[in-house]
């Protein structure tokens, strides 16, 4: 017959030991993960980032400074999203070129569709984190108007299972894009597919679908015995 | 002199926090045949990984003996701490096993911030996310909403069995829902309200926008969820903006203006006591709070220069204000924007809303517009007290809902602790990630600790995947003591310190 104590001290025992294993099997569940990386897309090799787009300054252009037509605006050459994101106000108007994936919905309208273009590391080197397991922070983009005929290039979006068409955008960064109520867009004049979109071939994690099915047993012998129990009382 | 709980309360904390997992655990489980049918097999197997054994240990935990399941105060309290934390655990698994944390941290981090409403997300590449984990993030976002709201119900409970006064100050909701049943009844209707209303009205207006049809519903799901319970996940990097339409922002900020409405405010609007409404003065705050927010952040865009026009200064200035006021913390542009293209002004309002927040009893965030409000009346009472003759008595009053109640010293206490607690929060915060990156702008670093602190989720690309060890643990547990008041996470380290050092 064993006192009180005893039992919640085997309960507590119980308890963290239970912990453990379930510990034991998520860890083994994470580390067996496989891996199948995509290639490296070898997008924008021949337009390294404008080193005129480095030095624009990050002042803010004041709302009476004149206003510059298109004509007037000189290339600036390749950007990354992070520039444009930390100095929006640096590339107001300017025309410049763009790399990146298309990713999530690709939104159709009336004379072409908004499309959301990343350029981090998951999108033109690395390619989907589950394919590779390498961290280099978070995503990066910016939204790209498409018009006419270029929408039909971004058909394949990024997500979970691949990584979407790899565009090279020309076009003009609006910082308060009147026909989008006043957001940062990137309005493309001209844009190709450079990469083709490539599927993950992730296998299935076997360790992680063996943990699964012995902690589901578990859990349905549990509840059954807790349901077979409940019914005798 | 502490005293020891008995081993009665142990118990019964035990399992009314295994019914609380049990429940969130059978839901994440549910969730692993959708991503079967998604073709995202090893989601699947991780949500199983994760939800199994907390059901396992729900199930037998229920089964532990107690003479008693009644809710004291100190249970109940004690029980929420314990529930929120180990249903962050469970939610914790399947996103550690989706590759996408750098560390175990980094997934605590993101499942606290989902079941506090909070919105933050430390995942690393984000737009590659398998759906079916985008719906979990939406189901912590839902569970941790509802249980928000029926934990506030437990405790009005508990505080009327042991037939205290009920203070603003404790916790949340306290005249928010009379009576269990009525008032659970209430909490349900609130939340099928909005979920109806939400999937609805959002489903439409994205389908207009040009959402495809294949992801249309989930992208619906995850919208209604992060508004209408104010958690603010979206599953993008472009935030709303991304789907660069004014309906949809407009169905989001109807959502998250009811989200962050009481549920007693909310049963009044549909029983159309526009009066009680009209003189509940704790509405009147909210409303005051969100048109001072709103006038200071168009003013601040104005000035500023970000927007040329009129309109676009309303369209991103309401959606902004509402966003933080309601601590939603969604937002129409790229969060690094906030600090680079919105000025000075603009984000100073924004965060003055999000350290305040919504109405108690609703699912916002921030120390509360109640707390707020009693605060302004208690530093006027004191002014009027020092104006009046000697021995004259004024009496300051406000109306909740139809009822008149007297300002005290405990009120103004009370809500002046939470105040001062919730600035301490703001500042450990702020100096914790000046301290892990030089980089890192005061402004910044402010409104980053404001935001987890008030469980708001506005990101300006401070908290980013790969965070230090120490970052990470100060911002879930900043988290955790916005959406627990305090008083919870205190009530639960007491407890365990009255188990070892308490007096039987």
């Amino acid at each position: 017959m064993t006192t009180p104590r005893t039992r919640h001290r085997l309960l507590i025992a119980g308890f963290i030991a239970a912990l453990a294993v379930i510990g034991i099997g998520v860890q083994w569940s994470h580390d067996a993960a496989p891996r199948v990386p995509l290639d490296v897309v070898p997008a924008g090799a021949e337009d390294p980032e404008s080193v005129e787009a480095r030095t624009l300054t990050c002042e803010r252009t004041l709302p009476d400074a004149p206003t510059r037509d298109l004509e007037e605006v000189e290339p600036v050459g390749r950007v990354s999203s992070e520039a444009v994101n930390s100095c929006p106000d640096a590339f107001d108007g300017q025309v410049v070129v763009y790399y990146g994936e298309v990713v999530g919905d690709v939104l159709q309208r009336d004379g072409g569709a908004w499309t959301l273009v990343n350029d981090d590391a998951y999108a033109l080197t690395l390619g989907p984190l589950s394919g590779h397991g390498d961290f280099e922070g978070g995503n990066s983009g910016l939204a790209v108007w498409l018009p006419g005929q270029l929408a039909t290039l971004a058909d394949e979006p990024g997500n979970a299972d691949r990584r979407g068409d790899v565009l090279r955008v020309n076009g003009v960064v609006r910082r308060a894009d009147p026909e989008d109520g006043g957001g940062l867009t990137l309005r493309a004049i001209q844009a190709e597919v450079v990469f083709e979109a490539q599927y993950l071939e992730t296998p299935v994690n076997r360790v992680q679908a063996l943990v699964a099915a012995v902690f589901t047993l578990v859990a349905i012998g549990v509840v059954v015995w807790d349901r077979r129990l409940r019914a005798r009382r | 002199m502490l005293l020891a709980p008995s081993v009665d309360d142990v118990k019964a904390i035990i399992r009314a926090s295994a019914t609380g997992v049990l429940v969130f655990s059978l839901g994440i489980a549910l969730l692993a045949p959708v991503a079967l049918v998604l073709g995202e097999a090893n989601a699947a197997t991780a949500l199983l990984v994760g939800a199994a054994p907390a059901v396992a240990m729900a199930v037998l935990g229920r089964r532990i003996p107690t003479s008693s399941l009644r809710l004291t105060w100190t249970r109940a309290i004690v029980t929420a701490t314990t529930t929120w934390i180990a249903c962050a655990c469970v939610a914790a698994v399947p996103l550690y096993l989706s590759g996408h944390f750098v560390g175990v941290d980094a997934a605590f981090f993101d499942a606290v911030s989902g079941v506090t409403n909070t919105g933050h997300s430390l995942v690393a590449d984000l737009d590659h996310l398998p759906r079916s984990l985008v719906l979990l993030r939406s189901w912590m976002e839902v569970a941790g909403g509802a249980a928000f709201l029926f934990v506030g119900q437990s405790l009005l409970e508990a505080r009327r069995a042991l037939a205290t006064s009920l203070t603003p100050g404790d916790t949340m909701g306290e005249h928010v829902m009379p009576g269990t049943g009525k008032g659970l009844r209430r909490t349900w209707r609130t939340i099928a309200a909005l979920g109806i209303t939400g999937v609805v009205g959002v489903g439409v207006a994205l389908s207009v926008a040009g959402v495809p049809l294949a992801s249309l519903p989930i992208t619906t799901i995850s919208l209604v969820a992060a508004a209408a319970t104010t958690g603010g996940f979206i599953p993008n990097t472009g935030a709303v903006g991304a789907y660069h339409s004014v309906v949809v922002e407009f169905m989001l900020v109807v959502l998250m203006l009811g989200g962050a409405t009481s549920v007693g405010v909310l049963a009044a609007a549909a029983r159309r006591q526009h009066d009680r409404i009209r003189n509940d003065f704790s509405f009147q705050v909210y409303v005051g709070m969100l048109a001072a927010v709103l006038a200071g952040t168009m003013v601040g865009l104005a000035r500023a220069g970000t927007f040329e026009a009129v309109v676009p200064v309303a369209r991103h200035g309401i959606f902004s204000a509402v966003a933080a006021v309601t601590t939603t913390g969604l937002s129409t542009v790229a969060p690094e924007l906030f600090i680079s293209d919105f000025g000075v002004l603009a984000p100073a309002a924004l965060v003055t809303g999000m350290a305040v927040g919504g109405m108690l009893g609703s699912m916002s965030g921030g120390f509360s517009t109640l707390r707020m409000g009693l605060l302004a009346k208690g530093v006027i009472s004191d002014v009027r007290k020092v104006l009046q003759p000697e021995g004259a008595v004024s009496r300051v009053g406000w109306m909740r809902l139809g009822r008149r109640e007297v300002l005290t010293d405990a009120h103004v206490r009370s809500a002046a602790t939470t105040v001062m607690l919730f600035l301490i929060g703001i500042l450990a915060g702020a100096t914790v990630l000046l301290w892990a990156d030089g980089r890192i702008a005061l402004r910044g670093a402010l409104l980053t600790a404001t935001s987890a602190i008030g469980n708001v989720g506005l990101d300006v690309g401070v908290l980013e995947p790969g965070q230090a060890w120490y970052v990470t643990t100060t911002f879930t547990i900043l988290m955790l003591l916005g959406r627990l008041q305090w008083l919870g996470i205190f009530a639960a380290i007491g407890f365990v310190v009255a188990i070892v050092q308490g007096r039987r």
